[in-house]
């Protein structure tokens, strides 16, 4: 079922993108990424919105009175929460909901790529029967394009690097590889959770340990994953995490004061 | 505060860990076992280690290295020789063992990327086929010799004869390399050294790529690709004699062709096998035999028929006239090839229970064999 609805269609496309652009995996992988990054589009526009409506929450004047009113109260501060939510039009739901449709996406998209490069056995084995016949019916109508099958292996290099394995750049002089796609793919994801985050410091002291967390580990994760394995999901994560930022540009979120905040205030009781 | 704060994170952590690890599956093991059998041992390759085992009895003779090393990857089949063991692993070295006690001799780390099929070894000479493109040529003490670049990564085993060695590569070509090149006919390989051979001797286009070794007998290669295409070549004529592809029907082959008397079989991952005349590259049957499952690993040849298995554990004989004989049915999947010494059958099934079992060839267990780590 998963492998039929996702990850078959995906690989196609891939291909397809693969064998239409000239046999470039990275510009395949990069192009494949914004294609389903537009597709999901419209849900990770509400995302941002709800995500957008409960961060203002945080610093109306009205909301802060209420916490500060029913702060020995949780049962009550939960039910005027609610109300709060309703006469403000927030569905709190509405900001994960849209993340939850998007994470099958999100995995299939990761395990395409994955399975696409098929640099081992065992994954050529599973690519192979994934390749099916009604695909090169599909290839067959644009001229030019090559049989699927006839693609593999595919050309895994991409710049300076080899999208089937971990990215390193050898400058002279420096005896070891540099991870610069790992870097990039770091300061690109920071950026993004940046945005995401509050730009100021909210009532709830929980939530903003757990913002300050996933400010600082996130990117670590991301860099990480992007440092040990192959540079064509380095190249994904690099690629969504730009789209990110640019879509929270077009949506008018784009805020430098959220990348450089100034050391915020404690609210006053 | 600060104790309930570092497990929050740890928690964090940990979920991000295990929601992207599911997505990934470089971790998992990217192969399948491979082992060649000798008239008195038995070499397998599973992942971290090599092992010689007693044929007779599975009691393992030596294993290398003698700790389980996790960063190591080794599944192509080992190649012997009258002295050596030589091993490819994922992490591109190529190293030798002596026959007997299973010490190391010499490695090569000259390549860039993965050996993924077995070596051969032919008289003074090691060759081995990586996936960074080259065909190395190493001699018995593991000196380089010379190198040779195909356009693709290879995956199959060199094959060769008094001349010449053969392979076949993903880049869609079958070559063939003179063994007693001239220094004469070197090219400047990167390093600066005369040891690059630039152009083969001559070489066939298969038209597509090659990922099941080949396999040579009086002077004909059969070869097979992932498309579904069993080629004849003949060395000598240098060209293809016959191409068969039952009109299209073949699947991607993965096995090396079985070769008899008068037939070849080849199996693929479509569950479908296949008797062809030898001769004439002609169909033998009207319709191809179901074997129930992928036929990943080659088969082997004995008086009987040719003995494959499936990967749905299915271990059976099939003779020429397609008739089957189903030999047992294990519960676990078998994606190794097939070997036989002794009167005796060696799989490789995909088991907890067995990393290689010995059978007769009534399907009733001699031995298994699992490592104790």
């Amino acid at each position: 079922m998963w492998e039929s609805l996702i990850i078959e269609p995906f690989i196609t496309a891939l291909l397809f993108i693969y064998d239409l652009i000239g046999e470039n995996i990275g510009l395949a992988i990069i192009l494949f990424t914004v294609i389903i990054k537009l597709i999901t589009w419209p849900l990770m526009s509400k995302q941002i919105k709800s995500s957008k409506a409960l961060q203002e929450m945080q610093s109306d004047p009205e909301w802060i009175e209420i916490q500060k009113k029913y702060k020995n109260d949780k049962d009550k501060l939960a039910q005027e929460q609610m109300s709060f939510y309703k006469k403000k039009n927030i569905s709190p739901f509405a900001s994960c909901l849209p993340t939850l449709i998007q994470f099958p996406v999100i995995i299939g998209l990761y395990q395409s790529i994955i399975q696409t490069m098929g640099n081992a056995p065992l994954q050529m084995l599973n690519l192979i029967p994934k390749i099916s016949p009604w695909l090169k019916d599909l290839f067959s109508f644009i001229p030019g394009l090559q049989e699927p099958l006839s693609l593999i292996p595919l050309n895994s290099q991409f710049l300076w690097m080899d999208v089937g394995r971990p990215e390193r750049i050898f400058i002279p002089g420096i005896s070891f590889g540099i991870p610069l796609l790992a870097i990039i793919v770091a300061a690109t994801s920071f950026v993004q959770t940046k945005l995401i985050a509050s730009p100021a410091a909210t009532t709830d002291k929980q939530s903003n340990q757990m913002s300050g967390m996933m400010n600082v580990y996130m990117p670590l994760l991301m860099g990480w994953f992007a440092y040990s394995l192959a540079s064509g999901l380095a190249l994904y994560f690099l690629a969504s995490n730009l789209f990110s930022i640019v879509q929270y540009a077009i949506l008018g979120r784009f805020d430098f004061k959220n990348l450089f905040p100034k050391k915020s205030k404690e609210i006053k009781e | 505060m600060k104790s309930k704060k570092i497990f929050k994170s740890l928690i964090f952590i940990i979920g991000i860990l295990f929601l992207l690890s599911g997505c990934t599956r470089t971790t998992a093991a990217s192969s399948w076992p491979g082992f060649s059998v000798s008239e008195e041992a038995i070499y397998l390759s599973c992942g971290a280690q090599t092992f010689a085992l007693d044929l007779a009895n599975g009691s393992v003779l030596w294993k290398y290295p003698s700790e389980v090393d996790r960063t190591r990857q080794v599944y192509a089949a080992p190649a012997f020789g009258e002295e050596l063991v030589v091993i490819g692993d994922f992490n591109g070295s190529l190293t030798a063992l002596d026959l007997s006690s299973g010490t190391k001799k010499w490695a090569f780390d000259g390549s860039s990327d993965r050996f993924i099929a077995s070596a051969l070894i032919d008289g003074d000479t090691v060759f081995a086929t990586n996936s960074d493109h080259y065909l190395y040529a190493l001699n018995s003490d593991g000196d380089f010799l010379w190198k040779f670049k195909s356009e693709g990564p290879n995956w199959t085993k060199p094959i060769s004869d008094k001349n010449f060695v053969y392979f076949a590569s993903m880049d869609h070509s079958f070559y063939a390399i003179e063994k007693g090149i001239s220094e004469n006919a070197f090219a400047q390989a990167e390093d600066g050294s005369k040891t690059l051979i630039s152009d083969p001797n001559w070489s066939v286009d298969l038209g597509m790529a090659v990922v099941a070794d080949p396999v040579m007998e009086d002077g004909i290669v059969y070869v097979a690709t992932i498309e579904g295409a069993l080629f004849a070549i003949d060395t000598n004529k240098q060209e293809i004699l016959w191409k068969f592809t039952n009109n299209g029907e073949i699947g991607s082959v993965w096995g090396a062709p079985v070769v008899t008397g008068d037939v070849v079989f080849v199996a693929d991952i479509d569950g479908k096998i296949y008797g062809v005349n030898k001769v004439e590259g002609s169909a033998l049957w009207p319709s191809s035999f179901n074997a129930g499952g992928k036929v990943v690993g080659g088969g082997v040849y004995i008086d009987e028929g040719a003995i494959f298995a499936n990967d749905e554990g299915k271990l059976f004989i099939l003779n020429a006239d397609k008739e089957p004989r189903t030999i047992t049915n294990f519960e676990n999947q078998i994606l190794s090839p097939v070997g036989f010494s002794d009167e005796k059958i060696l799989i490789a099934p995909a088991s907890e229970d067995a990393l290689l079992t010995s059978m007769d060839l009534n399907g009733f267990e001699v031995w298994s064999f699992l490592p104790s780590e």
